[in-house]
């Protein structure tokens, strides 16, 4: 099969026979995502062509991610599940070039996005799982269609600074790292994405929560899933640090320093570690931490939550 | 093999090799190093080259021999993918030869140089690709592997006739090609296959130093930096006096590892072994400088990433902060410093936009990892620090 270049047939944003079936409206109707079945041939009919496919994730991001009258849960369900069989057709005919990046691109920014919004949703509404797997495969696709020659890499510093900030902790990504800074020295994104990014991995915590209060809001997304790891270690730092009777440590300090929404989550996050709170003061005292995972703690300040979601997926 | 023989005389080389299990000899014939690759007679038509070794040998020579020239056609051809692509067919034709040797394990001199071309031509398209063709490099680690199975396997034959001798050259020929795929968590089952090995000390003296530079060179990534010294010492002290080039080698990554630890290299060291990058480097660590070490650092940025030992260096800022520190203390001859003092001394080291609770943070990370006894008072601004031993001596500490 090496070498064959399949091209789907079906122009339509969901083929004719799924229509049928779901009795759907034409125009509005998008493809569903279908584990494939083993063994059974590629229907060409079924499978939408690389325009039909740019022109489908835009109808997604602009008409469908942005309502207002259904919640984000819904369109999160939705929307995740038709850029799923997106992305499919997009393996199935190995679619290479620029719509294929820009297709990627906008997915891409769709997955970051929703890890922020579904922040602290309920595991029914938002498999924090599945949302890692889709991101990653769409943005390791995305990295090497950058590699041709003739590809339209405007916004790689962009992406390969969410794939640097996503994967700040994995073995390997240091390297990657120090490579690609060398092809984005002028870029401001990359450069400040680098800067947290040598923040979190020398545990300078403060310099570190500080650079993302003035990051972008997709890299707020990116950077999301470490906050958590991040508190806790600096927490683990200070009582250590800062461990003695007599020690008093402003709650607000803390809420501001590890960026918490507000006061009262800080609160509770050092109450649950086990540190003694009062007056709005901690005290410190080297006892072993208690150890525990919340998804509210995932939250940091300063992210409008109002903003249009298909501005930032796809601007312009 | 010179330059004007047969063909035929080419194949009776071959065959006086193997019968006399000579491996290094067949070794050097399958070499693509070796001058028989530029005789004429090697470039015959394939059919007819192939009507001679098969009235000459039996399987699974055959194969063995028919796969070098399709490798040197390839060479003939310069095409560095083909060659590749021809030497890896060699290479299982050779697992081929290995596996049918029973009780005997001369052609682990011949397996030896074999796997090294190989790498060297996975090497060559790889860098000609630019970095794309990780596949050849991923194709040579199966070839590899398979190969070191077969030797791994080798129980049964007593120790003289044993293929496991073959293990720790394979292996090292591995780590070189994981390394370069950045995939270095694919070296903990070989290291933990090696270190379980009975022989695991009675290797070849110069596969065992290159065994021990590559882990001494993962524990670094890892921040094994006790392991890393171990490791890297000894591969240092071990390596042959005359290979100049080596022993440099393992010093780069040595000297980090080393002054993590707290120990300075002397300049006389540096200047033995060309390496009086670190000079500045090095001294910049000693006196608690950050603004000279990050010159320093950027001076010398394309030599340090190039040799990978860049990412290491950013951990020494530690050190430095620890140095400068007690830099600070020693001035102020108190046990209760304000805040506000480190913040000035940063400051003088152009960290221009410091404040006093990012001071803090690097505080608390040196008193956690145990480089400054103490603790902080954020309501008084105040390191107070212990009146015994407040800074320990940095190879003391133990490193989390």
């Amino acid at each position: 099969m090496e070498g064959e270049l399949l091209e789907g047939k079906c122009l339509f944003m969901c083929p004719l026979s799924e229509q049928t079936r779901l009795l759907a409206h034409e125009i509005k109707a998008v493809k569903e995502y279908a584990r494939p079945a083993a063994g059974k041939a590629i229907d060409l009919n079924l499978i939408r062509p690389i325009d039909v496919l740019l022109k489908t994730i835009r109808y997604l991001i602009k008409s469908v991610a942005n309502r207002q009258d259904k919640p984000w849960a819904a369109i999160y369900s939705f929307v995740s599940n038709r850029i799923r069989a997106i992305k499919q057709d997009l393996t199935i005919q190995r679619c290479k070039g620029n719509k294929a990046i820009l297709v990627l691109e906008l997915a891409t920014r769709f997955y970051l996005c929703s890890e922020l919004k579904m922040v602290d949703a309920p595991v029914e509404e938002f498999d924090p799982i599945l949302n890692k797997e889709q991101l990653l495969d769409a943005i390791y696709k995305l990295l090497e269609l950058y590699i041709d020659d003739t590809a339209n890499c405007s916004n790689q510093a962009e992406f390969e600074s969410y794939n640097m900030l996503y994967n700040l902790d994995t073995e390997g990504i240091k390297v990657r790292a120090m490579l690609m800074n060398t092809y984005f020295r002028e870029s401001v994104i990359f450069q400040h994405a680098l800067r947290i990014c040598k923040a979190a991995w020398q545990k300078n915590y403060v310099r570190f929560f500080k650079l993302i209060s003035k990051s972008s809001y997709l890299c707020k997304c990116a950077v999301l899933r470490h906050i958590y790891r991040i508190r806790r270690e600096a927490i683990q730092t200070m009582n250590i640090a800062y461990g003695n009777r007599a020690s008093r440590f402003p709650i607000e300090k803390l809420a501001q320093i590890l960026q918490f929404k507000e006061c009262s989550l800080a609160e509770e996050f050092s109450s649950a570690y086990g540190i003694e709170v009062t007056c709005n003061q901690l005290t410190f005292t080297k006892k072993p931490l208690i150890a525990f995972q919340d998804r509210r703690f995932n939250t940091i300040a300063s992210t409008d939550d109002d903003i249009s979601i298909s501005a930032i997926i796809a601007p312009g | 093999m010179a330059f004007n023989q047969s063909f035929t005389q080419y194949l009776g080389s071959l065959d006086y090799a193997i019968n006399n299990k000579d491996g290094r000899k067949l070794g050097q014939l399958l070499s693509i190093k070796d001058s028989h690759i530029q005789n004429p007679s090697l470039k015959q038509r394939e059919d007819v080259l192939q009507h001679y070794i098969c009235q000459r040998f039996a399987p699974p020579y055959i194969d063995l021999i028919a796969d070098h020239i399709k490798v040197v056609a390839a060479i003939h051809h310069y095409d560095p993918r083909h060659t590749f692509d021809a030497q890896l067919g060699l290479l299982q034709s050779f697992s081929r030869v290995l596996q049918s040797h029973k009780d005997e394990n001369w052609a682990i001199s011949t397996m030896y140089l074999l796997i090294s071309e190989l790498t060297a031509l996975a090497f060559k398209v790889y860098h000609y690709t630019k970095g794309k063709s990780t596949d050849v490099l991923e194709k040579s680690a199966e070839a590899l592997m398979s190969c070191f199975r077969i030797c791994a396997g080798d129980s049964r034959s007593s120790l003289e006739t044993s293929k496991k001798w073959g293990m720790l050259g394979i292996v090292n020929n591995l780590f070189k090609i994981y390394f370069k795929l950045n995939k270095l968590h694919l070296c903990k089952p070989l290291t933990r296959a090696i270190n379980s090995a009975t022989i695991k000390d009675e290797f070849l003296k110069s596969h065992i130093v290159t065994y021990r530079y590559y882990v001494g060179r993962k524990a670094m990534f890892d921040s094994q930096f006790k392991e890393a010294d171990e490791n890297l010492s000894f591969a240092f002290n071990h390596c042959h006096t005359a290979s100049r080039k080596n022993k440099r080698l393992i010093l780069m990554y040595l000297l980090p590892v080393k002054m993590m630890i707290g120990y300075i290299p002397s300049n006389r060291l540096l200047s033995k072994y060309r390496l009086t990058q670190f000079l500045e480097i090095a001294s910049a660590v000693k006196i608690g400088n950050l603004l000279k070490f990050k010159e320093a650092v950027e001076k010398h940025e394309k030599f340090l990433i190039r040799c990978g030992v860049y990412l290491m260096l950013e951990r020494l800022k530690i050190l430095i902060y620890r140095n400068l520190f007690k830099k600070v203390f020693l001035l102020m001859r108190v046990h209760q410093l304000p805040i506000s003092a480190f913040v000035v001394a940063l400051r003088s080291m152009q960290e221009e936009d410091i404040d006093a609770d990012e001071v803090e943070c690097i505080l608390a990370n040196l008193i956690y990892t145990g480089y400054v006894r103490g603790y902080i008072s954020h309501q008084h601004q105040k390191l107070v620090v212990s009146k015994q031993n407040p800074f320990p001596v940095p190879s003391q500490v133990s490193l989390r």
